[in-house]
């Protein structure tokens, strides 16, 4: 499925950019990773000081093999559902509007869309020592629709999001009031 | 005594990759239904593919030369009987 249809994009519509959160945002994840990677060698270590006798039990080390088996697939399952939630963050811009698609878990999705012209105001954020170094940070999107507020969480190049935003938003308008001055006609 | 037989923990085994393939193909029909199959996530997804057959293969390898006929006692009223005797209290 492309994202034309996803969106169900009108004819006259162009998708500007898709915007997902910043790459160093993710590395937190990749570190407990490799910490729940390494558990089981540590507990391999006590269990062969402590109680080597399982170690050669005929049925307990199976055992330990089959649970073994289980923990690291359940945490590469883990993982993989922790990166689709974290890829499915995504901002879809157009000419016309912006689709927020938020992946809250595995079974939970929010979408929230709002027209370019309905942009009241937009302001960015850049805190924090690695946000500066590699530019990332939110974008709060101020509108007239029945969602009042977005935020686009640590999304790369902010300021400058904005002021994209600003300027599509302006051409929005200008597009729309064009419209109405024709129709009225 | 209740004995089970060393295979029940293999047939609890299987159930779980059931449950697990049916897992990561939801999370992959996620990346495919919202049109973000890039090359980003259909290259970690392969990754995590191939790291999943490490560890079933190493699974099997390791578990190629067990008897699963053999009984494993999963209750046994000795373990309590040291709590339970009155003359030891003496």
């Amino acid at each position: 499925m492309g994202i034309d249809s996803f969106i169900h994009a009108k004819s006259y519509e162009k998708i500007i950019c898709r915007l997902r959160r910043h790459w160093f945002t993710f590395l937190p994840a990749i570190g407990f990773l490799i910490v729940l990677l390494a558990i089981p060698f540590a507990l391999y270590w006590m269990i062969s000081a402590n109680f080597s006798g399982w170690l050669i039990s005929p049925t307990g080390y199976p055992l330990l093999i089959l649970f073994a088996s289980i923990y690291y697939l359940s945490v590469i399952l883990y993982f993989f559902t922790y990166f689709v939630t974290f890829y499915l963050d995504v901002l879809i811009m157009t000419n016309d509007r912006m689709v927020d698609i938020d992946q809250n878990s595995l079974f939970s999705r929010t979408v929230a869309e709002v027209d370019l012209y309905q942009v009241q105001d937009a302001s960015s954020e850049v805190s924090g020592v690695f946000a500066t170094l590699f530019n990332y940070g939110n974008v709060i999107i101020q509108t007239a629709g029945a969602l009042p507020k977005f935020t686009l969480h640590n999304i790369p190049k902010p300021h400058d999001i904005r002021e994209m935003i600003l300027d599509l938003s302006a051409e929005d308008k200008k597009y729309h009031s064009e419209q109405v001055r024709v129709e009225k006609k | 005594m209740i004995t089970i037989p060393l295979y029940s923990f293999l047939i609890i085994f299987f159930i779980y990759l059931v449950i697990f393939g049916l897992f990561f193909l939801i999370n992959f029909g996620h990346l495919f239904q919202t049109a973000a199959l890039t090359f980003t996530s259909f290259f970690v997804a392969i990754l995590l593919i191939a790291a999943s057959l490490v560890v079933l293969w190493g699974t099997w390898y390791f578990l190629s030369d067990v008897n699963w006929q053999q009984s494993v006692t999963v209750f046994d009223t000795a373990w309590f009987g040291n709590i339970l005797s009155f003359t030891n209290l003496q």
